[in-house]
């Protein structure tokens, strides 16, 4: 598909968006879907019905066990596809293997700058973490660091203004920043 | 009328229009979908004072992204929603013959038209329908929300086996939180769990975030230096899209009229709708040999059902609480938020409310043409706004809206771990349209199971028994099996 950059260029980005191998996929999904019906099998045990039930109920613990037991069959049927189709294919390997190795790094940065960008939220306040973290990804995703801080500052008091002007929601301050303006203050 | 004028208010009409411009450069902008502009209208909609304003915004939204999803089927044959993927055929080769903005003319005039037929058909089917369902009781409703959720899982693009997958995770998740018995399952000590996963952060993580993720995987090869395409100059006017539509008046009329019938079926939503108005009017034209390659008429039949299918599609949402696709899902989670509560006794307990929604629905086909020429004008500025901007924008809007529900961090990190799993589910294949209905329909569910265990002193017979019962086992059994039905009749036609 064509996009167009920020000097205005059209460029191409590859599709498909964000597939991977079809094998692998199966294999992933399948450890997954195991990983988290066991999970919840596990944590079904410390579930307590407080003696409120009735006759005929049969409790808390069972719909969340039955759906488990169902996810295990899902991830087992998905790793018996994936041996079959991986006896039928070969290693998967060319084109996604690459394209894994140099586009998880970009998903893995994003993930954990979002991780981080929440738990700054607490201590920096909506303002400075969204400038201090989104600046950055603009550059990263094609635009120069002038554009990159002027678009994230006018992103920035948009977001003020719609949410905190117009819907009086209280964005996040934050502790550190308003430990610095009672010192400036105090001062 | 008093209902009607109290719509026109300037508190109500200003953010319902404002939302209405939101879908249409949410719809329009390439990668974001009509599914992500509702999800993300969401938490601005609950801070409105008034809640037919929010109500205003949610269902405005809904009507214009579908149709603004059609603005980059026609430019650039990238469907915004899957409804709009019809569109791209005959729209798209209208647009290499330079009549870009005579195509969407065209299909805006449908989309208007087809809404209003959808919503017309709405009015006067789902109280008649709620009359019927009075007559349900836990066994039936049980099998009303497998039905959804089977039928859901039956049409999903990737096949029934990742379908059920998402269904049953969304069943899953579903169970966190206190239970109507007072046990607490899965809520790690966390007291805002005990509510269970909160539905709006759940959707922009699942909708809005994963976009963003998926974007960032994306490997791109700068090819650099290409001028745009020159395209002719539009020598059309809307008078002439006018003209046209009523030449074709009966096409649009049963292609809006088979989109809201198809929209009704619970899990057929609005793209298979617009495929089949597609083919009926390409089998029914005379002109049908020249269908794909620029034929006005081929645009006219997919549109005027997509748009058909969203008012069809709340019939079942509104009287059973069973959302036919994504975006419903998520305009019934923000019913849920406004404490209408869907069934059958909807019309009793949420009539003034439900009322409200009808008018807002044939209101908002009237402000969708304003919206959408607009949405078209502006539609060059926005295929000029670098993507990662927009992208970054949405990482932004999804962080403060998914805070802005409770004033509450937390439902950030719902949002990420949504997020996460969403993308982890896409790249997957598992699709995320049927997590949402089991996380919705979950609870329904599991409630109506138990009460009609308990009420039957432990047995399953009664569900498998009673009348109404066997008649839901019958649709399902049938409903399921349409989808290779259907892929058979296509291939076949394909073939021929």
């Amino acid at each position: 598909m064509e996009e167009r950059d920020c000097s205005g260029r059209i460029r191409q980005v590859k599709e498909p968006s964000g597939h991977t191998d079809p094998v692998d996929a199966s294999l992933g999904l399948g450890v997954f879907l195991l990983a988290i019906s066991a999970a919840a099998l596990i944590l079904s045990r410390g579930i307590e019905t407080l003696g409120f039930a009735r006759e005929g109920d049969p409790g808390s613990k069972a719909f969340p066990c039955v759906l488990a037991a169902l996810l295990v069959f899902g991830g087992v049927w998905e790793i018996v596809r994936w041996r079959r189709q991986r006896r039928h294919r070969g290693r998967a390997g060319g084109v996604f293997a690459e394209m894994r190795l140099a586009s998880f790094g970009d998903v893995g940065a994003l993930g954990v700058s979002l991780a981080v960008y929440a738990w700054l939220l607490g201590p920096l306040g909506f303002a400075s973490s969204t400038l201090l973290l989104c600046a950055p990804w603009m550059r990263r995703f094609g635009s120069g660091w002038k554009r990159s801080l002027i678009a994230t500052t006018v992103l920035v008091v948009c977001v003020e203004i719609l949410f905190a002007g117009a819907f009086q929601v209280r964005l996040p301050e934050g502790s550190t920043i308003l430990a610095i303006d009672r010192f400036m203050v105090n001062l | 009328m008093e209902g009607f004028a109290e719509l026109l208010q300037p508190a109500v009409l200003i953010p319902w229009i404002l939302g209405m411009v939101f879908g249409v450069f949410v719809g329009a902008t390439p990668g974001l979908t009509a599914t992500m502009a509702v999800a993300l209208i969401v938490p601005l909609s609950y801070r409105l004072d008034d809640p037919v304003a929010g109500l205003a915004m949610i269902i405005g939204v809904s009507f214009t992204a579908i149709f603004a999803g059609d603005i980059p089927a026609t430019h650039l044959r990238i469907p915004g929603t899957p409804a709009s993927a019809a569109a791209t055929l005959d729209g798209h080769e209208l647009a290499k013959q330079g009549r870009a903005e005579h195509a969407l003319r065209l299909d805006l005039i449908c989309s208007a038209f087809g809404g209003l037929v959808g919503v017309l058909a709405l009015m006067l089917v789902a109280p008649e329908l709620a009359k019927f369902a009075l007559k349900f009781s836990s066994h039936e409703y049980f099998w009303l929300g497998v039905c959804g959720l089977c039928i859901s899982a039956a049409v999903s693009q990737t096949g029934a086996v990742k379908g059920a997958t998402a269904v049953g995770l969304g069943i899953l998740l579903s169970t966190v939180g206190v239970d109507d018995q007072g046990a607490v399952r899965f809520t790690f000590g966390q007291l805002d769990l005990y509510d269970g996963v909160q539905l709006i952060p759940a959707m922009i993580g699942l909708f809005g975030l994963s976009e963003v993720l998926r974007y960032a995987r994306r490997v791109t090869e700068p090819e650099g230096g290409q001028p745009e395409r020159k395209r002719k100059r539009d020598g059309d006017s809307p008078r002439s899209a006018l003209r046209t539509v009523w030449a074709h008046k009966w096409t649009a009329f049963k292609s809006a009229a088979l989109g809201a019938l198809i929209g009704a079926l619970p899990g057929a939503g609005a793209d298979i709708a617009a495929w089949g108005a597609y083919g009926m009017a390409q089998r029914t034209s005379k002109n049908g040999r020249r269908f794909g390659t620029g034929e006005e008429e081929g645009v006219i039949a997919p549109t005027s059902a997509n748009n058909a299918a969203v008012g069809g599609a709340w019939i079942p949402a509104l009287v059973f609480g069973v959302p036919g696709d994504a975006v419903t899902a998520i305009v019934l989670g923000a019913f849920v938020v406004y404490e209408i509560v869907p069934g059958p006794q909807i019309f009793e307990r949420s009539g003034d409310q439900v009322t409200a929604i009808f008018q807002i629905a044939l209101v908002t086909q009237f402000l969708l043409l304003a919206a959408g020429y607009l949405g078209i004008k502006a539609f060059g500025w926005i295929l000029r706004m670098p993507r990662g901007i927009v992208m970054v924008a949405v990482m932004v809007f999804s962080v403060v809206g998914s805070y802005a529900m409770r004033d509450n961090v937390f439902d950030v990190w719902i949002m990420l771990a949504f997020g996460v799993l969403g993308y982890f589910l896409e790249s997957r294949r598992v699709p995320l349209a049927p997590l949402i209905l089991g996380l919705i329909l979950g609870p329904m569910i599991e409630e109506n199971l138990r009460n009609g265990l308990i009420k039957e002193g432990g047995s399953l017979a009664p569900f498998f028994t009673r009348p109404i019962c066997l008649v839901l086992i019958l649709i399902l059994a049938g409903a399921v099996g349409l989808k290779p039905l259907w892929s058979r009749v296509t291939r076949g036609r394909d073939g021929a």
